[in-house]
């Protein structure tokens, strides 16, 4: 606590030294202010997000939960998936919501892993967003809501055969004594949840601000329409970017030089794993969960975006 | 980390929104239509913190968990992690960064598109050189299957680049945060250009004149050509940055 006042004074102090210094390098304030945008257009999402985990903690015990989801792991998975479609909002909400569905156990883990993933992607908000940004491409929107939901039940489904309980070396601190009230849990979740997943959110953000600085302009240039390096390079730009779910469809549209399909690779990949989600799920579920799902995710998310992309797109 | 000093990194971050909020800042890294939600989550997040804090002064200490043994070591995994929202706090209280310049923001612009995006735009508002934003005029330009922008006078705003073939307009172009920042950009040509050729880069112009008609090729980026008649320079906006929609 004392460390935090000194800081805050320090800081202001020297307020004016260093807003000079940063409106002086052009690096550093772009960084800033990325770093500003990655972060607060992120809060409203996460806040909504952490209401939704709180509320989860009180009413819905993963034991409850289980109870919901039928018997077999692999329908339960596809409902999971499904479910997605309900969270109005962008990844950043759907990591601790994911979280708190994961829940202490694992017992309904592939089927919150799956509704993680599939959030962001195929909520009505997204595709709606989609739609409005490739007006005269609908199949993209159909490609998008369908590659998304394959991986996330993929994953899903590869979490239930391989997933390992002990990864997650996160454990969410055992809800308040159920004498107190329904706020207090609430609250406390909502407060933890929020703590955790925001404080992650800072490295992702920071990691996003600086790529945004590196990565070079003759890429966005040189985005070559050639159809297999357009692929891997758009996978690799939705990783590096970290942009919201909501606003990727716009960026990807204002990308006239790539054809459709790695565009689509850059729709499927974003929400599903970028540099900020990493960190986030680093911070929620454990570092060795992250270090084998993210990766896992992206080749998986590449593959069936270019599989669903050819049908329904045709290569163009 | 005390549970303390979390609550108070919690009040902080709901206090640096809240400012950024009241002063406008917020414009400068995301689109103004957040507005509400930034106010919402600003007043969760300060009220999520003052209900632990309050709650914590009645009780008489930090809450009582059930299982002790697991919530120490959970909150020692965690407890330097905290620390780093002290970042967002300093940086949007303390240094507030400027919005984007042009330099910083990505090349690729709604310029020329695939021609499956083509379609029918609403007819421009009535008036003698009624305002459109730059973003808008690239997009008839490219996609609008009506043609709308031919042969008529139109007035854009947007500040000076300065290239070596001439001078151009350009407006930084997001669409949901500075993230996603575009450059936008129209080369100034025509009767008036010259007016605008002596003066600095990022000064604000308002340009009234006419888009050069020019006939649209798929996968390549054409930058159209406005034919200026006049030229006015103004103040830079409050708020720099063109919106798409």
């Amino acid at each position: 606590m004392e460390v935090l006042v000194f800081v805050l004074l320090a800081f202001a102090i020297s307020a004016t030294v260093l807003r000079k210094a940063v409106s002086n390098s052009a690096a550093f304030s772009t960084a800033g202010t990325v770093f500003c945008g990655v972060f607060v257009q992120a809060i409203p999402f996460l806040a909504l997000g952490v209401v939704v985990s709180g509320l989860i903690a009180v009413f819905v015990s993963p034991e409850r939960l289980a109870r919901w989801l039928p018997r077999r792991p692999a329908v339960a998975v596809l409902v999971g998936g499904i479910g997605g479609a309900v969270l109005p909002g962008c990844e950043c909400g759907s990591v601790p919501v994911g979280r708190r569905l994961f829940g202490e156990t694992g017992a309904a883990g592939a089927a919150a892993l799956t509704f993680m993933l599939a959030a962001p992607a195929i909520n009505p908000v997204v595709l709606v967003a989609t739609s409005v940004a490739f007006p005269g491409a609908p199949m993209m929107v159909v490609g998008r809501a369908a590659a998304s939901l394959l991986t996330a039940v993929i994953m899903g489904w590869a979490w239930a055969r391989w997933g390992r309980p002990e990864w997650v070396t996160r454990r969410l601190p055992r809800s308040v004594a159920d004498t107190e009230s329904r706020w207090v849990q609430f609250a406390e979740a909502a407060r933890h949840d929020f703590l955790a997943a925001a404080s992650y959110l800072v490295l992702g953000a920071a990691a996003a601000a600086a790529l945004h600085v590196v990565v070079p302009r003759w890429v966005f240039d040189h985005l070559a329409a050639h159809l297999i390096l357009g692929v891997v390079v758009m996978a690799a730009l939705a990783v590096v970017l970290a942009l919201c779910s909501e606003a990727d469809a716009f960026v990807a549209a204002s990308m006239t030089m790539v054809p459709l399909l790695p565009r689509l690779v850059f729709l499927v990949v974003g929400p599903a794993v970028d540099v900020k989600l990493f960190a986030m799920q680093a911070g929620m579920f454990g570092r060795a969960f992250a270090a084998r799902f993210a990766p896992a995710t992206f080749l998986v998310a590449i593959v069936s975006a270019c599989a669903v992309g050819l049908l329904v797109l045709g290569g163009r | 980390m005390k549970r303390e000093t979390e609550n108070t990194l919690l009040l902080l971050v709901g206090i640096s929104i809240a400012m950024i909020t009241v002063t406008g800042a917020f414009t400068r890294y995301v689109k103004p239509g957040l507005l509400p939600v930034l106010v919402a989550s600003a007043v969760l997040l300060i009220g999520l913190a003052l209900a632990a804090i309050v709650g914590d002064i009645r009780r008489g200490g930090p809450l009582e968990h059930g299982d002790h043994g697991e919530d120490v070591q959970g909150h020692s995994h965690r407890s330097g992690m905290v620390w780093l929202l002290l970042l967002p706090i300093l940086v949007l209280i303390f240094v507030t960064p400027p919005a984007l310049r042009p330099s910083a923001a990505a090349p690729s612009v709604t310029a020329v598109s695939n021609d499956v995006l083509n379609r029918a735009f609403p007819p421009i508002p009535p008036g003698r050189a009624p305002e459109l934003s730059l973003p808008e005029v690239l997009m008839r330009q490219a996609q609008d299957t009506t043609d709308s922008l031919t042969n008529r006078t139109i007035t854009v705003k947007g500040f000076v680049l300065n290239e070596a073939q001439g001078v151009d307009l350009g407006r930084i172009v997001i669409i949901c945060c500075a993230a996603d920042a575009q450059l936008a950009r129209i080369h100034l040509r025509g009767p008036a250009a010259a007016q605008a050729a002596g003066l600095a880069d990022n000064t604000w112009l308002l340009v009234e004149g006419e888009v050069k008609p020019e006939p649209r090729r798929p996968h390549t980026m054409v930058i159209p050509t406005f034919e200026a008649t006049a030229v006015t320079r103004i103040d830079a906006p409050p708020n720099p940055y063109g919106y798409p929609r």
